[in-house]
């Protein structure tokens, strides 16, 4: 496995695609940071600690269209390129070929996530110093670097499962296109269907709360709401609304091992006929 | 038999005889002696580099069959490619030759059938064949993004190759200049020639090459053609389908012929091609030349070629061609033995599939 991960490593530092979308995430932090900083009233939720919340909560945001772009194209790529028949003619380990590849991925998101904390740090310290304005939190207490880690995990969690379905939709199609496309129609097709149940009421609201998008969402707003005071800003989080904690990730969980059970039967069963 | 088969009957008899000396304790004496002696031979075989089961063929196909749903791409296919030697795989596109190849590195599995390299079982022992097996799969496909050396280097990362290794078979297929230029950029000459670096990477005892001269200038084929009987002068085996027929010619010793999924032909290059004695006719009149031919007892068939007849008879008759044919007053201009070549073998064994 060690080798796979050097071989995926190598793969990964020679290519474009990543480094563009991290930087494109990266930008689009900073840009929002300024955006937002505009706005006095919800400049404290930029200043660091609860600027480094404010965002791995835009990353979990942005997670539905970035993460299936990287996953999708890393797995389907294989196929598309036919690169998956000379590494299976060297090597018999179908499933640990293509566990490696979704490994790197989801270090990949972590790698991601660690930047993201340092430009919203950095953006949220130069707010912070040019206006004169500081968070409500108190700096980097116990409490909100424990909300810190919580977030990032709950971030990482959240973005693994739109990896994780998009890296299915490529191994189990064999194509890039597929891959990408379902991993970010997945998430368009949610909101319509949210939408619709919600306005159908219950039970239909209640079965919506139960979309991946939903556990997602409880899971970063109720952790951001234990730093950033909930309704006061594009950042507030909520601690009341939809799943608790511990069923978010439950049920993020079932879903990806239902993904990762697909994917690895598909492989291990599947002729290479690239 | 095997020089180590008979170092090892001599070495079994020194034990026994040692054993009979020695007396009472002979029978302890016998397996502390069998130990010393197995690891000797261990020893010697590590050295050597050849572990023991490469006496056991390179790849023995028994019964092979793949099915994708109606479609039989390969067909109860029985095939022994022996350890050292250079073995031609043809047939036509779609025949089932890279079907074949795919079963046999596990790629594909089969409907029915064992497929074993080295004397193991692709389906059980799947790992052990491909570290003595290296190959080139139809066209050679690797990261666009990365350079020739980089995309070794990603497959030496696979399996432990040291880096050394890269240089060597970059070497070997003539490569090095080009080796840091992206993949991307190569001819389909130069991606040829990667794809048969990569084959080379783990230095192989079989390798397993899918038409490996595709887009190969001629200079390149001649150079794969010297590096075959390289590798085979080495002791390596190589199992290759080839479109190339008299670089096939040239350079294999045995040959396999597959035509619909099926072998219609396997044996020796020189052996299947004098295996069907014709005799070439240049004749006036060759209607009534043909009916003459074809009354006599010893004549299996007779095909007009062009100007010619194809008479198959034994070569030794052909002087009773002649005979017969001027006893009707028919004189004909040539009568010769016929030269086959392999491609005219293989266009009449798979001539409507291909």
């Amino acid at each position: 496995m060690i080798g796979l991960l050097r071989a995926d490593f190598r793969k990964l530092v020679h290519r474009w695609m990543p480094r563009i979308l991290i930087l494109i995430l990266l930008a689009l932090t900073a840009l929002i940071f300024f955006a937002v900083s505009h706005r006095v009233r919800f400049r404290p939720d930029l200043v660091p600690p609860d600027g480094l919340v404010a965002a791995l909560s835009l990353a979990g945001g942005f997670a539905p269209f970035i993460w299936p772009i990287l996953a999708g194209s890393w797995a389907g790529g294989e196929y598309s390129w036919g690169t998956i028949r000379v590494s299976l003619t060297r090597l018999p380990g179908r499933i640990a070929f293509t566990l490696s590849g979704l490994i790197m991925v989801l270090l990949t998101i972590g790698f991601t996530l660690l930047l993201m904390l340092g430009v919203g740090a950095g953006m949220g310290a130069i707010i912070g110093a040019v206006t004169n304005t500081s968070a409500f939190s108190s700096p980097f207490g116990v409490s909100a670097s424990t909300v810190i880690i919580k977030m990032f995990f709950a971030t990482w969690f959240v973005s693994a499962f739109y990896a994780v379905l998009a890296y299915t939709a490529a191994v189990a199609l064999r194509s890039v296109p597929a891959g990408v496309g379902i991993g970010i129609g997945f998430s368009v097709a949610q909101s319509a269907m949210l939408a619709i149940f919600t306005a159908l009421g219950d039970p239909w609201k209640t079965i919506a709360q139960h979309f991946p998008d939903g556990y997602g969402e409880s899971l970063t707003s109720r952790i951001a709401g234990e730093l950033i005071v909930t309704g006061r800003g594009p950042f507030s989080g909520s601690a009341s609304s939809g799943s608790s904690i511990t069923e978010a990730i439950i049920g993020l969980a079932v879903y990806i091992a239902i993904l990762l059970a697909v994917m690895l039967a598909v492989v291990k069963t599947r002729d290479v006929t690239v | 038999m095997h020089v180590a088969n008979r170092m090892r009957c001599v070495a079994g008899g020194l034990r026994r005889t040692v054993g009979l000396i020695l007396g009472a304790s002979a029978k302890r004496m016998h397996y502390s002696l069998f130990l010393l002696e197995h690891l000797a031979f261990s020893f010697i075989l590590k050295g050597l580099g050849r572990p023991l089961t490469t006496r056991a063929p390179a790849i023995e196909t028994a019964s092979l069959t793949k099915r994708y749903g109606e479609v039989t791409a390969v067909d109860q296919l029985t095939l022994t490619v022996n350890a050292g030697e250079v073995f031609g795989f043809l047939g036509p596109n779609g025949s089932g030759k890279s079907t074949t190849m795919r079963m046999l590195l596990g790629l594909a599995r089969p409907t029915s059938g064992v497929a074993r390299v080295f004397g193991l079982d692709v389906r059980t022992r799947l790992a052990q064949v491909l570290r003595r097996t290296g190959a080139l799969i139809e066209s050679p496909n690797f990261y666009p993004f990365l350079s020739g050396r980089e995309n070794l280097r990603v497959l030496a990362d696979l399996t432990g190759v040291k880096r050394s290794r890269i240089d060597a078979v970059l070497e070997t297929v003539d490569m090095t200049a080009a080796a840091g230029r992206r993949f991307n950029t190569y001819s389909m000459g130069m991606k040829q020639r990667i794809g048969l670096a990569a084959a080379l990477l783990d230095d192989p005892e079989l390798l397993i090459l899918d038409e490996p001269a595709n887009g190969l200038d001629p200079a390149g084929i001649v150079e794969m053609r010297t590096l075959m009987q390289n590798l085979r002068a080495e002791g390596h085996t190589v199992f290759v389908s080839s479109h190339v027929l008299h670089e096939v010619e040239a350079v294999c010793d045995r040959i396999a012929i597959l035509n619909r999924g099926r072998i219609v032909a396997q044996g020796g290059v020189h052996e299947l091609l004098s295996g069907a004695d014709r005799v070439e006719v240049k004749v006036d009149q060759s209607d009534k030349a043909k009916s003459i031919l074809q009354a006599l007892p010893w004549v299996t068939g007779v095909t007009d070629e062009d100007d010619l007849l194809v008479v198959s008879a034994p070569l030794a008759r052909s002087a009773e061609v002649t005979k017969a044919l001027a006893e009707q007053a028919l004189y004909p201009s040539i009568v010769r033995p016929r030269q086959e070549s392999l491609e005219r073998y293989f266009l009449e064994l798979t001539g409507d599939a291909a």
